[in-house]
């Protein structure tokens, strides 16, 4: 069967077919793909022919498209991704004997138009004049026939061995904003923007393959030649990802209506009893604190111990995890490190923080990592226990909070608003990942856990299948909460102040506090007295030094700012609390512990 | 061997005072090298944070001790010690530490072992500090000189077996080093045994030539396996089951502000390991007596002598 012949049956098959399993689109289709691809297993090559439907649902006249060609970022050292990234990604490197490209073989109107595509900036995007412009409420038909070279796999993509994760494959559109296309190429640190559409996706391969993809898998057709053709489709999603190799076993599980689906891999059947769980649990939390899971099926993904560069990424209703070595100390399968666990939860998290609630990845990245680390945060405590995360042995804890902190530290003065090619490796991390967790956290507890679900699903509902930006959750964060965030948005959103709170003295009568950073949180202040009694005052941080008197109490004998540490962007908890004389207690504690470390010490390396 | 090891136990029991001796040497070691990084914490004492440091080792004494060095240019006016100056200061004491921990250990483990050999080749005669010490003093430098070399050999079989089992374990899987351990265990033993009876034979043969008892004690280990595995298995699985109960039994349960229990559980700890290495050196004490009085075992007939008391 040709490709074209099977192409049209795939679509006819969407069109006509009343009884697929899937449920009632959520939003008006802008960009759609009907997609019919043949893989290449040896070659690692796809060829094929996709149908755009367009729809012109802004208020202005569309010119021309614009396309991007994510794949070209791999194709040699001249790209601007490569060039950023000193070819490396998350620890993987580029291998320049395995690159990635794809290139564009026709374009066409539906009719059989001809279209010239340009190749633009360093490739990853290209742009076609229109005959004529697709008018507002008017739709453009498309078909564009491709061949893609897949890397080994490298930021997001690729193939290690028969393992295939196939992402940014194809030929996407940009987003029509404000008279232009929103669309970059293709950024080391940047991630993707797209508008919602429908995707009926016809993958042939090899038959002893099994695959997973983006929506759910509707026919798997055997056609009688050592190949099979599995057929996907999806609604109300921003991109299409799949994922093949002959090894994958799978479990799955149902939560409120949904199936996930882990597909794994052998050597990690480890895996299943820690990944499932977490993405059931996930998949509950956040449909409980945002707003519901639509969709029929989330697949989640197993990656090979050397196909690193596949693992922890998101797409719609499919995320990679894989065993997580987050340490980089070989020990994945070690249950006192979560990293399996965060990964997947994270991963899961951007179901509804990038994938429903399509955030501009380039321009805006704290938006989707920030919300989906912070939500990452409150469901590793529900699930795993209070402040769990990192590594939970007995006798060392790192909880993921203080990971955050940790790395938040070590920039703490960068903003969090910025595109993504605006920050360097590190600060990246700290802008769109830790940052944003400890601020949205610190914003839950000085708001209120019930008043901060009520914020983010107001949030989600207004936004969902939508494309909002900082803006709009300033104003709904607000509007919800009847306060003026600007300490939020103006202080840590938008630029880098810090906050440090210490009591600097104390003596009987009272204490001086101080504020060192532009930032202002409201806190409370804990002070003890020598009868036995205590008060919690509340100051709002102004000015940055204030001294509190106790004239008509007993003597003071502790003081402690913030004692729940609930400003976790505050820069050093060490100075919140002062007493007027030494804790002895638990000075001895620590001696009794330092000299029993040395005597260990002394009997491990000496015999005696 | 049960009757040997019984018998060692006996030894052990009798002479009391080495417990003493060697616990208060080990104590006395620590409590001087703890105690300028415990004064420096005195004043961050009035810290409420130190709290949680006391109340047990997390990722957040790492960030309070580190953050700020990190980058987050905030603290207290000129003058005013914050916590984490102090758990800084402490930490970088610590390092001094681990440069001396090895050096003292090494130094105090040479010391007393002539003093132990001897007061158990001794037995039954009463137990005496004069001579205790005088065979300390008179095994010092042979045994400060096989300690280092034991030592230095040590870390090159070490290094010589990460440096093989790594790229074995790259190309085969992690399976490798599971299946070395075995072997890695009984080779440590043999080890042990050797450097062990080295120093038992110095003692019994007042000799300091180390070299030649070392050739001796080689001997005798390859000459009597069976005998070195039913001494050392059940003293080393002993010592792993006191380590098992208190590093993941009781340690972990202890209140750690309840200091003075603390304390106590954390001494009795020290004192058990001491004694079971004190058991050991005893049997190893009557395995080489009874080798070289017996003519069919043994590397060669040795007269043992008491070179301090004659």
């Amino acid at each position: 069967m040709s490709r074209r012949i099977l192409l049209l049956v795939v679509a006819s098959l969407f069109m006509l077919s009343g009884a697929l399993p899937v449920a009632a689109q959520r939003t008006e289709p802008i960009a759609s793909y009907d997609m019919v691809v043949t893989l290449d297993a040896d070659t690692k090559q796809l060829t094929a022919v996709s149908t755009i439907t367009y729809v012109n649902r802004t208020t202005e006249p569309i010119p021309d498209l614009v396309f991007h060609l994510y794949l070209n970022a791999f194709r040699d050292t001249n790209s601007i991704f490569l060039r950023e990234s000193g070819t490396q990604h998350r620890g993987e490197i580029w291998d320049p004997n395995a690159p990635g490209w794809i290139e564009v073989t026709s374009l066409a109107l539906a009719d059989g138009t001809p279209l010239d595509l340009e190749l633009i900036e360093d490739d990853t995007l290209a742009r076609a004049d229109l005959p004529t412009a697709v008018l507002p409420g008017e739709s453009i038909v498309l078909d564009v026939a491709f061949t893609a070279q897949l890397p080994r796999v490298f930021a997001r993509t690729g193939f290690v061995d028969d393992f295939f994760l196939v992402g940014q494959w194809f030929p996407k559109l940009g987003v029509w904003e404000e008279g232009a296309w929103n669309a970059y190429p293709f950024h080391a640190n940047s991630e993707f923007y797209a508008d919602f559409g429908t995707y009926n996706v016809a993958i042939t391969l090899p038959d002893n393959y099994v695959t997973g993809g983006t929506g759910l898998l509707v026919e798997q057709i055997d056609n009688g030649d050592g190949t099979q053709t599995a057929v996907y489709h999806a609604e109300d999603v921003i991109d299409f990802a799949w994922t093949a190799s002959p090894h994958f076993l799978s479990e799955s599980r149902t939560i409120n209506g949904t199936e996930i689906l882990y597909l794994y891999l052998p050597e990690h059947e480890w895996s299943v009893e820690r990944v499932l769980p977490a993405a059931a649990a996930a998949v509950t939390l956040f449909s409980d604190w945002y707003g519901p899971y639509p969709y029929e099926r989330l697949t989640v993904v197993d990656v090979p111990d050397n196909g690193g560069g596949a693992g922890g990424m998101e797409y719609p209703t499919f995320v990679t995890v894989g065993p997580v070595d987050i340490l980089g100390i070989g020990a994945a399968e070690n249950e006192a490190i979560l990293g399996s666990e965060i990964v997947t939860i994270h991963e899961v998290g951007h179901q509804w923080w990038q994938s429903m609630v399509a955030f501009n990845e380039a321009e805006e990245p704290w938006l989707d990592e920030g919300f989906t680390d912070y939500s990452t945060l409150r469901a590793m405590d529900v699930t795993y226990g209070e402040d769990s995360g990192l590594i939970d042995s007995r006798f060392i804890h790192l909880g993921y909070l203080e990971a955050g902190r940790l790395s938040y530290l070590s920039d703490v003065h960068v903003p969090m608003a910025g595109a993504a090619w605006e920050f360097g490796g590190t600060e990246y991390q700290t802008a769109v990942y830790s940052k944003p967790a400890l601020s949205l956290r610190t914003l839950e507890n000085v708001l209120g856990e019930e008043m901060m679900n009520e914020v983010m699903r107001t949030f989600f509902q207004q936004y969902q299948f939508k494309h909002p930006n900082t803006e709009d959750f300033w104003a709904v964060a607000e509007s919800v909460s009847g306060q003026t965030l600007d300490w939020f948005f103006a202080g840590l959103v938008y630029s880098g102040n810090t906050l440090n709170y210490a009591v600097s003295e104390i003596d009987a009568m009272g204490f001086t506090a101080v504020r060192e950073g532009d930032l202002v949180i409201p806190t409370t202040i804990n002070v003890l007295f020598s009868d036995g009694s205590s008060t919690l005052l509340s100051w709002d941080g102004t000015p940055a030094e204030k001294r509190f008197d106790f004239p008509d109490r007993a003597e003071v004998i502790q003081v402690e700012i913030d004692p729940e540490r609930k400003l976790v962007v505050e820069t050093q908890w060490g100075d919140n609390g002062r007493s007027r004389t030494p804790d002895i207690p638990a000075w001895l504690a620590i001696a009794t512990r330092l000299l029993y470390t040395i005597q260990d010490a002394l009997l491990m390396l000496g015999g005696l | 061997m049960i009757r040997l090891l019984s018998k060692a136990w006996g030894l052990v029991n009798r002479y009391r005072q080495l417990w003493l001796a060697v616990w208060l040497l080990n104590f006395l070691l620590a409590f001087g090298l703890a105690l300028l990084p415990a004064l420096n914490l005195v004043d961050a004492s009035r810290w409420t944070a130190i709290r949680d440091v006391a109340d047990g080792f997390d990722g957040w004494l790492f960030l309070e001790a580190f953050g700020p060095a990190l980058g987050a240019q905030v603290g207290l006016g000129d003058g005013e010690a914050t916590l984490s100056d102090s758990v800084t200061a402490v930490l970088q004491q610590a390092t001094t530490l681990l440069i001396l921990i090895p050096v003292l250990a090494w130094v105090s483990h040479a010391w007393l072992k002539g003093g132990i050999l001897f007061v158990y080749q001794q037995a039954p005669a009463e137990f005496q500090w004069r001579p205790f010490f005088r065979a300390c003093w008179r095994w010092f430098f042979p045994f400060l000189l096989a300690g280092f070399l034991q030592a230095s050999v040590t870390l090159v079989m070490i290094a010589l077996i990460l440096a093989t089992m790594g790229p074995l374990a790259g190309a085969a899987g992690s399976w490798v080093w599971w299946g070395a351990v075995p072997f890695v265990a009984i080779g440590f033993l043999l080890w042990l045994a050797v450097g062990e009876l080295t120093a038992v034979y110095a003692v019994a043969q007042n000799t300091h030539n180390i070299f030649r008892t070392f050739f001796q004690a080689f001997g005798f280990v390859a000459t009597h396996l069976l005998t070195i595995f039913s001494l050392y298995i059940p003293t080393i699985l002993v010592l792993l089951a006191v380590h098992a109960l208190f590093r993941y039994g009781i340690h972990p349960e202890l209140p750690r502000l309840w200091w003075p229990l603390v304390l106590l559980v954390q001494q009795l700890f020290i004192i058990s390991r001491l004694v079971l290495r004190l058991w050991r050196f005893a049997a190893g004490v009557n395995v080489v007596e009874i080798a070289v009085r017996s003519p069919e075992v043994g590397s060669s007939p040795v007269e043992i002598m008491s070179p301090v008391t004659k």
